[in-house]
Formats: structure tokens, sequence, C-alpha cells
């Protein structure tokens, strides 16, 4: 059934998605270095553990879980900046876990930023939103720990 | 077990999470908790925590490949991406109101809901004849990609803007309650209720899991739900399964990868329907 905003598409061509400083592609390529390089600080505390505390530990003792009592790891945001002027093996890890966060973040503002260059407003505020909602995220998680 | 010996038990049972989660559009997640708690015999809280991390490498590694190669639809991401973060921060808090064994149930529910719904739809290739409707105007969420597979180009219309927004809030809240991506749940209200073509339905949930998951992370990372020690060989495991996963997808055409996915479907929806009455824990 076609009505009368089907006739109005308008079709996107591939150069236009892919335009601007942050285009599609610029995401993509940000993505994947991105993303290689907090992985590879995660890697980098890994390696750093089993080098400073050797490889003959119980796995058990660092992986049980008991409610009442705090994590031997950093899990608050100050604890994990000591942790990491420290050199704390651990520390650096969950470095790399929060670099993921914020590269996910960060690339929804490089759309915006984008999407307000291509003068498309819409989408520019879909994604103003998604970044301040992410954003808040951190914020309400901050104030509920 | 020793610790490096743990260690690499979990990176390479997660590098296979990884492979599967790329080539089913699954962050891995439904995956990694279960081999987590079953076979791990881990505690669920750090499953989860590893699972949401390892989410976002996964999402990252394989959004990179498709957000280059165009199957990925970022528009229709970002759009739907509106709803998924604010129900995953709704669930992440709703985590400590709503018993676990309801949530299974319900899960287990939809789920097995998903599989019948895309079993009787096995046959179609490709969706025809869809237009966009007001919405989708409104943002030009059509799109269009080259498959391979079928070696031209695929122009696709979308429709189902409005439900399809609203399923995507509950599929951000599960993503929250139980620290998986819910690409399960992502890639049928696209594939199903928006009608895109399943490989872009795939790539995109991709794409949007992570941005999911990072809505919830630093919740459970204030809960000290993630345990580095489990999360590293989990991460790396997964984010190097992801790129495997990423390379094999463009080789299936979207039946077999249909296939692949109602067998997942099933088995995930049984394991948790049984864990909601408590005779699988």
């Amino acid at each position: 059934m076609a009505t009368k905003e089907h006739e109005l598409v308008v079709e996107r061509s591939p150069e236009q998605a892919s335009s601007g400083i942050f285009s599609e592609i610029f995401i993509g390529t940000l993505l994947k270095y991105g993303v290689f390089f907090s992985i590879a600080i995660v890697a980098l505390g890994a390696i750093l553990y089993f080098v400073k505390d050797g490889v003959g530990g119980k796995a058990a003792k660092l992986v049980s879980y008991s409610a009442n009592t705090q994590p031997y790891f950093p899990h608050t945001l100050s604890a994990l900046q000591t942790a990491v002027t420290h050199l704390d093996p651990l520390g650096i890890v969950t470095l790399g876990f929060l670099l993921l966060v914020f590269l996910r973040i960060f690339q929804v503002l490089l759309a915006a930023v984008n999407y307000l260059l291509q003068r498309d407003y819409r989408l520019t505020l879909v994604s103003v939103f998604v970044f301040l909602v992410l954003m808040s995220s951190l914020i309400l998680g901050k104030a509920g720990g | 077990m020793n610790t490096l010996l743990f260690f690499l038990v979990l990176f390479i049972a997660s590098i296979a999470a990884g492979t599967l989660g790329a080539i089913l559009g699954l962050g891995g997640g439904v995956i990694l908790v279960p081999f987590l708690t079953l076979a791990m015999g881990l505690d669920i809280h750090y499953a989860i925590g590893a699972s949401l991390v390892s989410v976002i490498a996964t999402s990252s590694g394989a959004a990179a490949a498709y957000v280059r190669s165009k199957v990925s639809n970022l528009r229709v991401g970002l759009y739907l991406s509106m709803a998924t973060t604010i129900g995953a921060i709704s669930g992440a808090y709703l985590a400590g109101v709503v018993s676990k064994q309801a949530l299974y149930i319900i899960f287990g529910v939809v789920l097995g809901y998903s599989a019948i719904a895309m079993l009787k739809k096995r046959k179609s290739e490709l969706p025809v004849g869809i237009k966009n409707d007001r919405l989708a105007n409104y943002f030009k969420l059509n799109g269009s990609y080259h498959d391979p597979a079928l070696s031209r180009n695929v122009d696709y219309q979308v429709t189902g803007s409005v439900l399809g927004l609203g399923m995507m809030y509950i599929a951000g809240a599960v993503s929250g309650l139980l620290g998986i991506g819910s690409g399960i749940l992502k890639v049928p209200a696209m594939d199903l209720v928006m009608r895109l073509p399943m490989k872009v339905s795939s790539a995109t949930s991709n794409f949007m899991i992570g941005i999911t998951a990072a809505a919830s992370v630093g919740v459970y990372f204030l809960r000290g739900s993630i345990n580095p020690f489990i999360a590293a060989p989990v991460a790396i495991g997964v984010l190097l399964g992801a790129i495997l996963g990423t390379h094999f997808l463009h080789r299936f055409t979207a039946t077999s990868i249909r296939t692949v996915f109602i067998v997942v479907l099933v088995f995930v929806s049984a394991q948790m329907l049984l864990k909601g009455v408590g005779i699988y824990h």
C-alpha cells in the first residue's frame, strides 16, 4: 500500500553516507584501532600479572565471589587511579576495560559531529541523545555506588 | 587449577564463543554466561561482569569490519540505540528489584517465540516489497549494501520503526539485567519487525550491542562485578574470536546463518526456562 510518505523516500548515495571528516569509514577505523589499543592494555596488565606473581598460584582464590567482602581488585574510579599509578597489574587490566567503554561513548560523539557537519540535524539530535544517555549512565552509576 | 592454566582455558573457550557470537550477531554473552557458570563453576556476578566487557570488545571488533564493509546501518543503529541505552540503564537498576527467576522465564518465552517466528520465515532470503514508514523516512533509515554471496548490491527500506524502538527498549533492559548484549533479541526485532535484510540486522546488532553494554557496565563496575582476572582472558579471547567470525560471515548465505541462529535460540530458551523453574542451576 503506497501512501504519500512512501513516495517521499530520498535515496542516500554511497558518497553521502561516507562524506564528512568523521565519516562512517573513519568511525570504523577508530573502533578498530581503539579496541586493539584497549585490549593491548588489558593483555599488558595480564602479562604483568604473571610476571609479578608467577603462574603457580591457585586460581580459585582469585575468582571466588563473596557478596559480603570487598573485592581485591579496584572497583571505584579513585581505587583504579591509585592502582594504575602503582602499576598494579589488575588495575591496568581494568583501565583497558574502561577505555573500551569510553571508546564507544566517544564514537557516538563523533557520529554526532559528523551528522552536524553534514547538516543532518535529525541524526545529530539522535546521536547527541544517545551520547547524553551514556554519559548520564556513568554519573548515575557513580551516585549509586 | 593454577592461575595460568585457568587463564588459558578461559581464553581458548572465549575464542570459540567470540567466533560463534560474531557469526550470529550476538555478543557471545548467551554462550559465555552459561559456560562460565556451568563449566567453570564461577559465580554468576563475575560471569555477567566478564560477559558485559566481552560484549563491548566483540561489538567493537566486529562492528569495525562491518561499518567499513557498509553492511551495518549506522543510522538505524543510532536511532535504535536511543531505546537500548535507556533500557540498559533501567535494567541495571531494576536488577536488584525483579526476581531473576521470573526474568529467566520471561526471557525463555521471548526466545522460544523468536525461534518459532524465525523458523516460519526460513525460506525468504531477502525481504521484498518493504516501503519506508513515516519515521524511517524522517530519519532516512533505508540503505544499501553489497552482498558477496549474491554478488550484487541490495537496496532495502525500513518499516515498523515505532514497534522496533519499543522492542529495543526491552532488549536493552534484558541486556542491563543479565549482562548480555541481547543481540538475540535485537536481531529478530530488526529482521522480523523492521524487515531489514538478515545480514544488515546481524551487522547492525553487532554495532549496537557495544553501545548498549556501555550504558550498564558502569553500574556493574561499581558493584565490583568486573573481576579483571576473569574478564581479561574472556575479553581478549572474544575479540580474537570476533575477528575470525567476521571473516567467516561473508561465506554464508542468510538462510544458513538463520538455521544456526534458530538452533542457538532453542537451546538458550530451554536453558532459561529450566533455570527459571529451578530445575537447572
